[in-house]
């Protein structure tokens, strides 16, 4: 197990942590904007900064967040959770390096394929089918992650239209933290979609998780619910404001979670009121 | 690709056959995701090839997106979005129901306004010779058409926007006048401009 367990994570607050997702150029704008003391990025305390296998980041970059008092996040962008991480060993490589220069608190990435040999799946991606085999391919990965950065990885679940599975999203999240000593994050959007085609209750379905310890980060975004005779369609809309719902269910995991974990807003596309407004929506929430 | 079961859902999601080891419990939810998948894909074609898409649903056949869909998986093999993977598959799809001519000019038409996609340019025309005749900026390309899709175009676009019948479509008759369109960016824009006359001056010259 590496070093850094999910209970060991340097920079957990016992006050919650905003963040804001953004590319490594949105990073720059981002910090010039707070040291300019514009919008509500007062409230922000670090960049959750995604980074491709093809990215540089902006050599200014470090100093800059250091300057603006942003600590970073890397979302490690287009690996298969889902698949030997040997298989992707080169585009692994090439990740890390780029992400190294901003010493992250941690590194994150949603469990599902992404890229389909060359092809960039995005919307088009698949969630994990949740199983045995699944996990013991993601739990491997987990563990020569941690290995190769030294870092503290945390896995999330992803979008989700539809589900395979022989055990539940949440109890497969505990035994891969179980089982990899990884950290968790729970989008809420994503969780509001997985119980829609489940048929399940996402507050209820929150509170009886016995694993929700061990979410040391989460995330927030837009989403659409069209309605049906049936259950809603979800669709994620990260440029939407934030529904009330989706604060309804952050609510009920911080409760679960009993302490204060860092939440990032991902909302690309959304113009700048939007933004705001869900900095203070989520803040507020939160509190 | 691997084979795995992830590369058996992926292709199965677009073809509409469930991988025969998905379980019974996931079968329904699994051909909702497909039609949603499709219906993605569909709304993309409709958004970057609209004349394409309309009378190849008129002359091919109203089930036209499912087939690019079903040629989806195999085309993501040789792109790396959905734009290109688009590209391959119509491609695919019209070359295997042998289209006529004016969907496969359209198609090649509406493939010029994409970025990253390939131009099948002509580099015999003499460019130099040409911008003598026409301010051309240098990166211009000469593409060639076997008929007039600019006027084609403008008649296609007219009845699909005004969601004319499968008839109107299907009686239109494209002037067959071949055509040299010069294609260029300019301030984000591709524009096409037919330069057939000023190719024929600059031959002449």
């Amino acid at each position: 197990m590496s070093r850094h367990h999910a209970g060991s994570a340097r920079s957990l607050s016992a006050t919650t942590m905003l963040g804001l997702s953004a590319t490594p150029a949105e990073a720059v704008a981002y910090c010039a904007a707070k040291l300019r003391g514009e919008r509500e990025l007062a409230r922000i305390s670090f960049l959750n900064i995604g980074v491709g296998s093809d990215d540089t980041v902006p050599p200014e970059l470090p100093g800059l967040l250091r300057d603006a008092g942003l600590a970073a996040t890397v979302h490690l962008i287009d690996l298969n959770m889902v698949r030997p991480i040997e298989l992707q060993r080169a585009e692994l490589d090439r990740v890390l390096a780029a992400a190294e220069p901003l010493d992250p608190m941690w590194l994150q990435e949603d469990l599902g394929l992404w890229r389909w040999g060359n092809f960039d799946l995005l919307a088009h991606m698949l969630n994990p089918i949740l199983d045995e085999p699944t996990l013991a391919v993601a739990a491997a990965n987990v563990r020569a992650i941690m290995q190769r950065s030294g870092r503290l990885f945390l896995a999330e679940n992803a979008p989700a239209h539809f589900s395979v599975e022989d055990m539940d999203l949440l109890s497969f999240l505990g035994r891969l933290s179980d089982e990899s000593g990884c950290g968790l994050i729970i989008d809420v959007g994503h969780l509001i979609g997985y119980c829609l085609v489940t048929g399940r209750d996402p507050c209820a379905y929150v509170a009886g998780w016995d694993h929700a310890d061990r979410v040391l980060e989460v995330h927030m975004s837009g989403y659409d619910l069209l309605p049906t005779a049936d259950a809603p369609l979800w669709r994620d809309d990260h440029a939407r404001p934030l529904p009330p719902a989706a604060l309804v269910v952050l609510r009920a995991l911080l409760d679960r979670i009993g302490r204060a974990p860092a939440i990032t807003l991902e909302q690309e596309g959304a113009p700048d009121h939007v933004v705001d407004g869900n900095v203070v929506a989520v803040a507020e929430a939160a509190a | 690709m691997t084979g795995d079961r992830y590369d058996d859902l992926l292709v199965g999601l677009y073809t509409g056959a469930a991988p025969a080891w998905l379980p019974a419990t996931a079968r329904a939810s699994f051909v909702d995701e497909s039609v949603r998948r499709c219906c993605d894909l569909s709304a993309a074609l409709a958004e970057h090839w609209p004349c394409t898409s309309y009378l190849a649903r008129a002359v091919l056949g109203g089930d036209f997106p499912d087939r690019v869909c079903a040629a989806f998986p195999a085309a993501c093999r040789h792109a790396r979005e959905l734009t290109g993977a688009l590209h391959v598959a119509v491609t695919s799809v019209l070359a295997g129901a042998d289209a006529p001519a004016l969907v496969r000019e359209l198609f090649r038409y509406e493939s010029l306004r994409l970025p990253g996609l390939p131009v099948d340019r002509d580099a015999e025309v003499p460019l130099d010779r040409l911008r003598a005749r026409r301010p051309l900026p240098a990166e211009a390309a000469v593409v060639r058409f076997e008929l007039d899709v600019i006027t084609a175009h403008v008649h296609i676009d007219l009845y699909r926007r005004s969601h004319a019948s499968d008839a109107i479509a299907l009686a239109y008759q494209a002037p067959a006048r071949p055509r040299a369109l010069a294609v260029y960016r300019r301030g984000g824009e591709v524009r096409a401009v037919d330069v057939t006359d000023a190719i024929a001056e600059a031959a002449c010259a």
